[in-house]
């Protein structure tokens, strides 16, 4: 299967590759997985005192789409509320990846992972 | 026709269980592969020799998924329950896939530096962890009454599992070239 050339992109300069400190209050972790492929995927968000997210950072083990995806989202949630990023949906990132359909489920996995990492740090920081 | 009706355990005598004897079904595989070859069906014209053909595909079939651990229990649910665990779906269990990760980064490091010993231990760590995680797949499987969730999340555990010791195969054969 060949891959468009913004997966190639990503895959071979993936953005923000790395992690923070997860016991960071104003850091929020979302880890998801996806069991028929093996993947796992590691989200993290940097968040300052207005609610806007400052950094993002990821860690994925999986296929070419799944780094793309994680790898993508980790720039689009730059800049933005946490709100905002919560919206992000799979099918954004899905056709500015230009996944085929054997592959939307990277994207689902990367738009769950952002979700999980916004409710981290919501709940986190509620206590 | 009766073979399509018949499930992979019937194909080979056997109750629906998680449990199977791979010696025994081995030996069985055999068995039924040499009365099924097309060859032995020569002087049935065209269509009997098609059938014996698709009775070779249907054993072939049913065997790998009577072997595989992960194969075995899906299609138990399946059959059993009308559950399909085999779709994509997101788990979403923090400290097992945070160990998962941490597996993985392990395993890169250890492909990077080369070490085949070290990645020799690694496998056989995750070798044990698969065998313990089979031994609670097994356990769940043994109640009267299933615990449809447990056996799902079982199952996906297993599968990660296993999707690293595949890893580690991929791994092994980058540091021996």
């Amino acid at each position: 299967m060949a891959y468009s050339e913004k997966v190639i992109d990503h895959y071979e300069n993936p953005r923000n590759v790395g992690s923070f400190e997860k016991d960071d209050t104003t850091v929020g972790t979302g880890m998801v997985g996806a069991p028929a492929c093996g993947d796992v995927m590691k989200l993290q968000i940097k968040v300052n005192e207005q609610g806007v997210i400052e950094d993002a950072k990821f860690k994925t083990y999986g296929c070419g789409s799944a780094i793309a995806s994680s790898s993508l989202v980790t720039e689009w949630v730059k800049g933005k509320t946490v709100d905002e990023a919560q919206a992000i949906k799979n099918t954004d990132i899905a056709e500015e990846l230009a996944l085929p359909p054997v592959k939307i489920h990277c994207s689902v996995l990367a738009e769950d992972a952002i979700k999980a990492a916004v409710k981290d740090f919501k709940d986190r920081s509620q206590k | 026709m009766a073979n399509a009706q018949r499930n992979y355990f019937e194909l080979f005598g056997l109750e629906p269980n998680f449990f199977v004897d791979q010696k025994d079904l081995s030996s069985k595989l055999k068995r039924l592969l040499q009365s099924a070859h097309p060859d032995r069906h020569a002087q049935g014209g065209s269509q009997q020799q098609m059938l014996a053909m698709q009775k070779t595909t249907r054993l072939n079939d049913a065997f790998a998924v009577l072997k595989h651990p992960v194969k075995r229990a899906q299609y138990l649910l399946q059959i059993e329950k009308d559950i399909d665990t085999t779709k994509d779906h997101t788990v979403n269990d923090p400290e097992f896939l945070m160990q998962q990760l941490e597996l993985r980064e392990e395993l890169d490091n250890l492909t990077q530096q080369k070490d085949a010993s070290a990645l020799m231990d690694f496998a056989d760590k995750i070798e044990m962890m698969a065998e313990e995680q089979e031994t609670a797949l097994g356990e769940l499987f043994k109640q009267d009454d299933w615990d449809l969730e447990a056996l799902k999340v079982s199952i996906y555990k297993l599968q990660f599992l296993h999707k690293t010791l595949h890893d580690i195969e991929l791994a092994e054969d980058k540091i021996l070239d």
